[in-house]
């Protein structure tokens, strides 16, 4: 139960934290062009994301596949880029594109998993005496929560700004839109350089 | 003015989200503390990033760089003391001293550096107190995770970073 609990909070500090914010911008990105009252589609878009992440993570974690972290760190801030450029291009919430959004959220999922999978792997590193499955579900699992504690502040956020303070929607998207690719590109000029 | 109000907030919102960018970076060792009470010894194994270990390292002991298949005394020295002064360990408030053993490259980018510690003052086997500060004035975002384990036992998982420098754990 100690050690459940000990990759569980690592799990959700890793994605929550404040001072390495791309997990994070990412899924805000992602969600951003939603109102509230379209929950459904936010659960199946970060269920898709979920389902990406969770991919990669196991398949690194368990040395299934081999990962090129500098590729990889260079590889999440475009996954931010593309999806805010994507929420800019269009004129309101999405209704025909609602596919490519999920099939983004699956395809950046497996981007991002890999970023988990780098951490994962340096918890682990010299500590290869135990079975790695259980540390690796129970990193997971911090993970989802993170992911849901994200999810559900922004969404608190989105619903003060457009109720409390009137924001039109679309100007709110413009705006952590914008963010989101402004961060994104910080980010690519750092790992470049 | 509710027109301006929006807009402020939102310039705002936009100029401190762009401002508190920043990546995710790695900054962390691993390691593994085992405490025998029938041979009354300890061993403790620690595993640094390469890059970061000698680049902290060769920042405060000036050097030539560290070959890992044959290193010499100066950088044995320079390990031992350092590791030595930020990590320390107690046994029932007994102060423990280590000695090193060895320091190799066990992976890409992984170095691991090897200690043992006579426990033969130490009667109870109550309390162990660890003080593991390694890297801390390195890095900002350093963190140690160090596992700890008692007749074989995995007793926890103890993790140390700038605010926890300090932990106390019963053994049994």
């Amino acid at each position: 139960m100690d050690q459940f609990l000990f990759y569980l909070k690592q799990g959700i500090d890793h994605i929550t934290d404040l001072q390495g914010l791309d997990h994070m911008v990412f899924i805000i990105t992602l969600c951003a062009v939603y109102q509230l009252n379209r929950w459904k589609q936010i659960l199946i878009l970060i269920t898709a994301f979920t389902i990406g992440h969770t991919v990669t993570l196991a398949l690194a974690g368990l040395d299934i596949i081999s990962v090129n972290q500098k590729l990889v760190e260079t590889l999440i801030p475009v996954t931010i880029l593309l999806t805010s450029i994507f929420n800019l291009a269009q004129k309101s919430t999405p209704d025909k594109k609602i596919q490519l959004n999920y099939f983004l959220a699956l395809t950046f999922g497996l981007i991002h998993g890999m970023g988990f999978s780098n951490f994962f792997r340096s918890m682990m590193m010299g500590i290869s005496d135990e079975s790695i499955v259980f540390p690796l579900f129970s990193f997971n699992l911090g993970i989802e929560v993170g992911q849901i504690i994200i999810v559900g502040v922004f969404l608190l956020v989105n619903l003060i700004m457009t109720r409390l303070f009137a924001i039109k929607h679309r100007d709110w998207n413009l705006v952590v839109s914008g963010a989101g690719g402004g961060i994104a590109l910080t980010m690519i000029i750092k790992a470049m350089i | 003015m509710k027109f301006r109000l929006k807009n402020l907030l939102l310039a705002t919102l936009f100029t401190f989200i762009c401002f508190s960018v920043s990546a995710h970076p790695i900054k962390m060792t691993t390691g593994k503390l085992e405490i025998d009470s029938e041979t009354m010894s300890c061993k403790l194994t620690i595993n640094f990033f390469a890059d970061d270990f000698e680049s902290a390292l060769q920042s405060e002991f000036p050097q030539p760089s560290f070959n890992y298949d044959n290193p010499q005394p100066e950088m044995i020295e320079t390990i031992k003391n350092y590791v030595s002064g930020e990590f320390l360990l107690s046994v029932d408030d007994v102060e423990v001293k280590l000695e090193m053993l060895k320091v190799k490259m066990i992976e890409e980018n992984v170095c691991q550096v090897t200690f043992s510690g006579d426990l033969k003052t130490v009667r109870l086997f109550e309390t162990v107190t660890i003080k593991n500060t390694l890297l801390f004035d390195a890095f900002n975002k350093q963190s140690n995770i160090l596992h700890l384990i008692f007749n074989g036992d995995k007793i926890t998982i103890l993790q140390f970073y700038p605010a926890v420098p300090v932990r106390k754990e019963r053994l049994q």
